[in-house]
């Protein structure tokens, strides 16, 4: 089945209405919401990433300032130490060069004592003291092979000449520390050895002693490890957004904090894309820390699939070369604006069906009065307008006082109205149709009173007589009429009654007879013819008395005859007739006079003419000349001459029939106002 | 049709515009006869703006004559050539004077 919206029922119009304007508004409202809560909330794990960053650089550094604290307060206590114990040994030296300068040694006993002292001190780790001489060559070393050289040119591992750079410093300032490098015999990595230099100047002596330090940079090494472990457990415990979190690598590219690859070598890593390539674009990606970079990386809980898109932001922090690396997860970080947009929806949702509802019965409420209306009218047209139940209309204009009741109210008046008028109606359609058929009737009976069967007068071939009367719409008062008098002549004539309607009617039937009855009387009480202005005369006498409503016809009334073609004709107030010859057409000009029932006392005349062998007299009445056209413009005289001129060898049949065609033609749509009536009389001589 | 009328020296002048026929000759005769009821009975009827009259309209005029009662006329002026043509078939001026212009018709009916 088809469901077009036309179809549908109003209530259901409207329920589509309101919720394609409802949902409409909800998914604008949403879409738009969620974007705002997807940048909202973007922003806020982004600034808590960036709040994490801050704070974690924060927490390294402070750790790394522990370690530089740490080591220099380790160094610091080494160089005391060694400072007070060179105290000690110059003391002696001092005390034995004392010994020479009162005279109790001699300088030579003096510096063998104070050589033997030093040679013998020792201290710490069985750490020693050594010197040169201003030569840089050793008087005093513990080891052989090194006391009595010159070793000013000697370098160290990291190609110094520590002994060059100690005498420098004491010669400008007395005394001072100094640092170079050795490999111990079973380790590949240099020591650094601290030493402290005392330039003893009665004897050009540079004393000193070192320690290795490299304890120092053990312990630095074994507090970084705890650091780094404390690290590990902190970070562990620290999550971005549910599952995103820290990692540190050095710049060996060893992950130093890991949840899972703590250790591993970014080399080792055999994931295409995630090795070393991996770690060169993170390490580029710290040239711009606030800028995110991103790839793809497995989530914890699902170690197998790669396709965990995260972003992440690296901090290089560079006095340890550690890269600090904050990553997330993009899904979790539209999590929450999911979350809250999954909620939003449900409300949504909920407050949609809530709506559609109510509306539901709103609109079912609001319809209600149209559907009873409706059901009413219905139940009115199957009833044919006739009695219906009105009780549910009648409870609505009770019930509801607004525009519906007004309506409903409107609805009953409008009922018994129509019921009155369809009541009406019914008898006033019957009244008319039987005045119709009467007059239909009466039409009839008008027309069968004229002669209409043709040829009239089979046995008279002196003449041809052809007439025609074509009523109008409305019942008319046109006439012709003709009849033998005698048996040679012949009476013809045509009129027109005043107006139309059922008194023209009446008034050209009773016209009608008394020409008839009266042409008869006058020939029987004269023993003879009777001239056309007595007949009229009489008959004007007749119509006058009682013609209250001011009738009248008017007439023209000839009598021929047929034996020598002269004609008696008389006029009264009708249109002239024409004389057709056979080259030319003739008005046949006769005295106007009063037509007949106006005026009781008339002097009519008569005129006479002769018809010649086939000439005809063509009588009309003014339905020809005054038919009118669309443009309202009359037939007129002039194209009835016309019409009458172009049938020179016609017949009265083909004549008339020519006039009513061209007429036909004239009016077009026009409709017929008045009758239209011909008569035409051929003449034949007998020779 | 359209009807004006006035009164100008004794004569009760009534100027016709339009059409006389089977639909307004009733209202025509119907104000002819008002004022002969009224006991008016000089009348003119001006057609100047008279286009066409039925025998209807013809009809009417012998109504209100023979209403008059020969105490009085009913005249005509102003009437164009088809109206007249109309009325000379019937013989109109043997009832009703016939003037060619209404000042023609004011001196000789005053």
């Amino acid at each position: 089945m088809k469901i077009s919206l036309r179809s549908l029922s109003f209530t259901t119009k409207m329920l589509l209405l309101i919720l394609v304007i409802l949902i409409c508004t909800t998914i604008a409202f949403m879409l738009l919401t969620q974007h705002e809560v997807e940048k909202i909330m973007w922003n806020t794990v982004t600034a808590s990433v960036h709040d994490m960053r801050k704070l974690i650089s924060l927490y390294v550094d402070n750790e790394y300032r522990g370690l530089l604290f740490h080591k220099e307060y380790a160094l610091n206590r080494y160089k005391e130490q060694i400072k007070n114990v060179t105290g000690i040994v110059i003391s002696d030296i001092d005390y034995y060069h004392s010994l020479y300068e009162k005279g109790i040694l001699s300088e030579q006993d003096a510096k063998a004592f104070a050589l033997e002292s030093v040679e013998n001190f020792r201290y710490g780790n069985n750490d020693y003291f050594y010197i040169y001489d201003t030569d840089l060559t050793a008087i005093s070393h513990p080891d052989p092979n090194i006391k009595g050289k010159d070793m000013t040119e000697y370098q160290d591992v990291k190609g110094n000449y520590p002994l060059k750079m100690i005498k420098g410093k004491v010669l400008e300032s007395g005394n001072g520390f100094e640092s170079f490098w050795y490999i111990h015999l079973d380790e590949s990595k240099p020591v650094e050895k601290l030493t402290y230099n005392y330039y003893f100047k009665p004897w050009n002596w540079i004393i000193g002693t070192g320690v290795y330090i490299d304890d120092i940079d053990k312990d630095i090494e074994s507090k970084l490890e705890e650091i780094l472990s404390e690290f590990r457990k902190t970070f562990s415990k620290i999550r971005i957004g549910e599952n995103g979190y820290f990692f540190i690598f050095d710049n060996n590219h060893i992950f130093l904090v890991h949840p899972t690859m703590e250790g591993v070598d970014f080399a080792d890593v055999d994931i295409p894309g995630m090795g070393i390539e991996h770690y060169e674009h993170l390490v580029e990606a710290s040239k711009n820390p606030d800028k995110p970079y991103t790839y793809f990386w497995n989530k914890p809980g699902h170690p197998d699939n790669l396709n965990y898109k995260k972003i992440a932001y690296v901090d290089l922090f560079e006095p340890l070369d550690w890269y600090i690396v904050s990553a997330l997860y993009v899904d979790e970080m539209k999590e929450p604006a999911r979350r809250i947009f999954h909620r939003e929806l449900l409300i949504t949702l909920a407050a949609l069906l809530i709506a559609c509802v109510i509306t539901f019965f709103i609109v079912r409420r609001f319809t209600k009065p149209v559907k009873i209306l409706t059901a009413h009218a219905r139940q009115l047209t199957e009833n044919n307008f006739g009695t219906t139940d009105s009780t549910e209309l009648t409870h609505l204009t009770r019930s509801s006082h607004d525009e519906m009741g007004q309506l409903a109210e409107t609805f009953i008046s409008m009922e018994k109205t129509l019921q009155q008028y369809i009541t009406d109606l019914k008898l006033t359609t019957a009244a008319n149709e039987k005045i119709r058929s009467e007059l239909r009737i009466a039409h009839e009976i008008q027309m069968s009173m004229l002669p209409q069967t043709f040829p009239a007068f089979p046995a008279r071939n002196e003449i041809d007589i052809y007439a025609l009367l074509e009523p109008a719409k409305e019942v008319g008062g046109d006439l012709y009429d003709f009849f033998f008098i005698d048996n040679n002549h012949l009476c013809f004539l045509i009129g027109d009654v005043s107006d139309k309607g059922v008194p023209a009617a009446l008034f050209m039937a009773r016209s009608k007879s008394l020409i008839r009855a009266t042409s008869m009387l006058l020939k029987k009480g004269q023993a003879g013819i009777p001239s056309p202005a007595e007949i009229i005369s009489e008959v004007n006498f007749e119509l006058y008395r009682d013609n209250e409503h001011c009738m009248f016809l008017t007439l023209l009334l000839g009598i021929l005859n047929v034996a020598t073609g002269h004609i008696s004709l008389t006029n009264a107030g009708h249109n002239p007739p024409y004389l057709l010859k056979k080259d030319q057409i003739e008005l046949i000009e006769l005295p106007h006079k009063t037509p007949l029932g106006l005026r009781q006392n008339v002097q009519y005349t008569s005129e006479e003419i002769m018809l010649s062998d086939n000439q005809s007299i063509f009588l009309y009445t003014d339905g020809i000349t005054e038919a009118t056209n669309e443009k309202d413009e009359l037939f007129g005289e002039n194209k009835l001459e016309k019409t009458l001129r172009t049938q020179p060898d016609s017949n009265p049949f083909t004549v008339l029939k020519m006039i009513i065609k061209e007429v036909h033609e004239f009016s077009g749509k026009t409709p017929q106002s008045d009758d239209i009536t011909m008569l035409d009389i051929q003449y034949y001589s007998k020779q | 049709m359209h009807i004006t009328t006035n009164k100008e020296q004794g004569i009760r002048i009534i100027s016709v515009e339009g059409k006389i026929d089977s639909f307004t000759s009733k209202d025509f005769q119907d104000s002819l006869i008002k004022y002969i009821l009224d006991g008016e009975y000089n009348f003119l009827i001006d057609c100047s703006k008279l286009v066409y009259i039925s025998s209807a309209g013809i009809r009417a005029f012998y109504f209100a004559l023979r209403e008059l009662n020969s105490n009085g006329v009913i005249a005509l002026c102003s009437a164009n050539d088809d109206i007249l043509h109309v009325l000379e078939l019937v013989d109109f001026h043997s009832d009703f004077p016939i003037f060619n212009t209404i000042d023609d018709a004011i001196n000789e009916l005053k």
